[in-house]
């Protein structure tokens, strides 16, 4: 009796190709096609102006709208190899892991087989060999299955690489764009005129719906011809926001840093002309009329914090190996406020992760303020994660709001906030909205100084669609938060640190700004909050004298305790991650402010010791 | 030839606004032509090669005449000036031999 031993499977037959790069690729393309669709739309803008009449500016208008035709047939066909692109990297890495799976098959299979061969080989004539046989024909079966698969991954992988060739052939110039069904037709225009689309006035909610009802070349039109848009609206996935923002930041960056580098940015162009006899009374009015054009540096300088601040490696204190946590780019608008910008990182996935937490910053936070402030989000992030790292944590550093600057601080009014609050309650209800439904996320919000006061005016004027409201350094939650009440249901914590004049800003019953402040003591009894202990080892000596210019006992203060709460090892970061990762039972509390009749405000955390925290943020090589 | 109409700040940033442009299509045209394709297979990489190739020229292409415009208007804005200058100049000089 002979037993017949399949044949060893050939080796699997070599797959290349890095889907990763495939995807850098398509962003890339993306980029470029956001600035051909954007070229497009203003060009036509352009075209005339109300300034320049007569026959030259009638030839202008002809030669611009002419340069500019093709413009959006370019985008329409980068933004097609976008989309076939992406279409191509995920099959890409599906026939990848086929391949993985084929090789261990196989090789199981020929040790397998090698194994049967052994073994008869050393059978004796006389053995009972229908087990063997049993074995050889299993083997059998196994290779064919084994062969039939190698054959539809190659298969695969020539359709893969087919279905991407017809697309590049479709969009291979502008006459086969134009020369394709529907060619030139832009499916953003039909996407953006639907309900629920961003600017249409629509909710949060509206907007997440719309973008779930897109189909993928709506969403990738959208992307490419309104990244601005995209970007920066509330509702939409932080993932999309991120793409969208990034093409954004990729195309200011690179063509901003040519203009300076070619001299041609407004404030140099301004000296260039300057030069020029023929213009120098030209300018000199336009000066007094104040007419010359708007300083792009600062754009500039907004774009470089944002890319500056996307580099920042931040490695979760938790995980084992040690994994790096990517940034998210949630919102980017470097001409936001006059050119202060806008501009929100994320770590961790806002829409999926257990806890998220919105960091709000005070008083002159600006778009560049990011490259440093970002650590903020960081420290935050690690400290949620080490309190409990069986939960998946995001947080934000927002610069969402025109904030004003400190020296305004001890008059400052509620203006600002009230506006900046309205914007944060509605991005709060945009990361609500982006969740998977039935899916909440434990939210909290962080104010730091006059963030808090525009977190107070979020909660009271806007109902804020929190779990938890934290305060820190906080002169007050605005007027209309006489009581923790006041705001409208989430828990409130504050953690004023003792040595920290700004804290000490809030009124206390009669003492304080009162009408000329931002309200009242929030770490006072009897305000509702909870207060948590927020010291520093490091914090001012009780002996120091100070006159900051603000109002009132400052003495035992300094103004580098208003800015020590995010520090690593300190009370208040310890505190804060608790809160923000729902731990609330192991929070430490301290007593709250009083006003007794005999003298002014009296804060026992200032007698109190601060204990060290331990050092929890993980520093990789910056 | 018609009336026409002149804001010299209109004329500066205009020009201004196209040269931005001519650095995003000049910089978006680079970043096409230095696009990796390596990420793809080899039996498409070749046809991914050749596309971005010719879109980058195409990109390129559009960024000259967009630097074009911003030079031309340029050219307008200091004819314009020129003009004015040169007829001021002459007013002031026959004022002064007449006074």
């Amino acid at each position: 009796m002979s037993i017949t031993i399949p044949a060893d499977v050939p080796i699997i037959p070599w797959l290349s190709g890095s889907p990763e790069q495939v995807v850098a690729f398509a962003d890339d393309l993306l980029s470029v096609s956001a600035t051909l669709d954007d070229l497009d739309t203003t060009a036509d803008a352009n075209a005339t102006y109300d300034g320049w009449e007569g026959a030259a500016a009638d030839s202008y208008g002809t030669y611009v709208r002419a340069a500019a035709e093709n413009a959006q047939t370019s985008s329409l066909a980068l933004r097609a190899v976008v989309q076939a692109s992406d279409t191509y990297a995920t099959e890409l890495q599906r026939l990848l892991d086929e391949r993985e799976r084929l090789v261990d098959a196989r090789t199981t299979f020929n040790a397998d087989c090698d194994s049967l061969r052994a073994s008869v080989d050393a059978a004796a004539p006389e053995d009972d060999l229908t087990e063997l046989e049993a074995v050889a024909s299993e083997l059998a079966t196994r290779r064919t299955t084994i062969v039939d698969d190698i054959a539809t991954m190659e298969t695969d992988t020539t359709a893969n690489e087919d279905d991407l060739r017809s697309v590049l052939t479709a969009n291979a110039s502008v006459a086969a764009v134009l020369a394709a069904p529907g060619g030139g037709i832009d499916p953003a225009d039909t996407a953006m005129g639907l309900p629920g689309a961003p600017g249409s006035g629509g909710s949060a909610e509206d907007v997440a719906a719309w973008w779930a009802a897109l189909t993928p070349e709506q969403r990738y039109a959208v992307l490419a011809a309104h990244p601005e848009v995209i970007g920066s609206a509330d509702g939409l996935p932080a993932e999309v926001r991120d793409e969208a923002n990034r093409a954004l930041l990729t195309a200011d960056l690179e063509a901003l840093e040519l203009l300076e580098e070619q001299g041609m940015l407004p404030s140099d162009l301004r000296k260039t002309l300057e030069n020029a006899q023929a213009a120098h009374e030209a300018l000199e009015l336009l000066e007094e009329q104040g007419m010359l054009p708007s300083d792009l540096r600062k754009t500039l300088e907004n774009a470089q914090a944002a890319h500056e601040a996307l580099g920042n490696v931040v490695v979760d204190p938790v995980s084992d190996p040690p994994v790096e946590v990517p940034p998210l780019l949630h919102l980017y608008d470097p001409n936001a406020f006059d050119g202060e910008g806008a501009v929100a990182i994320a770590y961790g996935n806002p829409d999926t992760a257990d806890n998220v937490a919105t960091i709000v910053p005070g008083t002159t936070v600006k778009g560049t303020s990011i490259a440093s402030d970002v650590r903020n989000a960081e420290n935050l992030y690690t400290s949620a994660r080490v309190s409990d790292p069986s939960a998946t944590t995001a947080t934000i550093l927002w610069i969402g709001y025109d904030s004003p600057e400190f020296t305004d601080l001890s008059v400052a009014s509620e203006s600002m906030a009230i506006a900046g609050g309205e914007r944060l309650a509605d991005y709060v209800d945009g990361l609500n909205a982006a969740r998977a439904e039935g899916d909440p996320a434990h939210m909290s919000v962080v104010g730091h100084s006059y963030g808090s006061t525009t977190v107070g005016r979020a909660a009271t004027d806007h109902g804020l669609d929190v779990d938890d409201i934290i305060a820190i350094g906080s002169p007050g939650l605005g007027d209309e938060a006489q009581s923790a009440d006041d705001l409208g249901g989430p828990e409130v914590w504050v953690g004023n640190a003792s040595r920290d004049p700004v804290a000490r800003l809030g009124d206390n019953g009669w003492v304080g700004l009162g009408a000329d402040g931002l309200g009242r003591d929030p770490a006072e009894q009897g305000y509702g909050a909870t207060r948590f202990e927020a010291e520093d080892v490091n914090r001012a000596d009780e002996s120091e004298s100070a006159d900051w210019g603000f109002t009132g006992n400052m003495n035992g203060t300094s103004l580098d305790d208003h800015s020590r709460y995010f520090n690593d090892g300190t009370e208040s970061l310890h505190n804060m991650g608790r809160i923000v990762a729902g731990d609330d039972g192991d929070v430490g509390t301290a007593e709250g402010t009083h006003d007794p009749w005999y003298s002014g405000p009296v804060d026992p955390e200032f007698d109190r010791d601060p204990q060290a925290q331990p050092s929890i943020v993980v520093e990789p090589d910056r | 030839m018609g009336d026409y109409t002149v804001d010299y700040a209109t004329l500066m940033e205009s020009a201004r606004f196209w040269r931005e442009e001519n650095a995003r299509l000049t910089t978006a045209s680079g970043r096409l032509a230095d696009a990796s394709t390596s990420g793809f297979g080899s039996g498409v990489s070749g046809d991914v090669a050749a596309f971005v190739t010719t879109w980058s020229t195409t990109v390129s292409t559009t960024a000259s005449a967009v630097e074009e415009i911003a030079q031309n208007v340029d050219d307008a804005h200091a004819a314009y000036l020129g003009a004015d200058f040169e007829a001021q100049l002459a007013f002031e000089a026959w004022l002064e031999e007449a006074s």
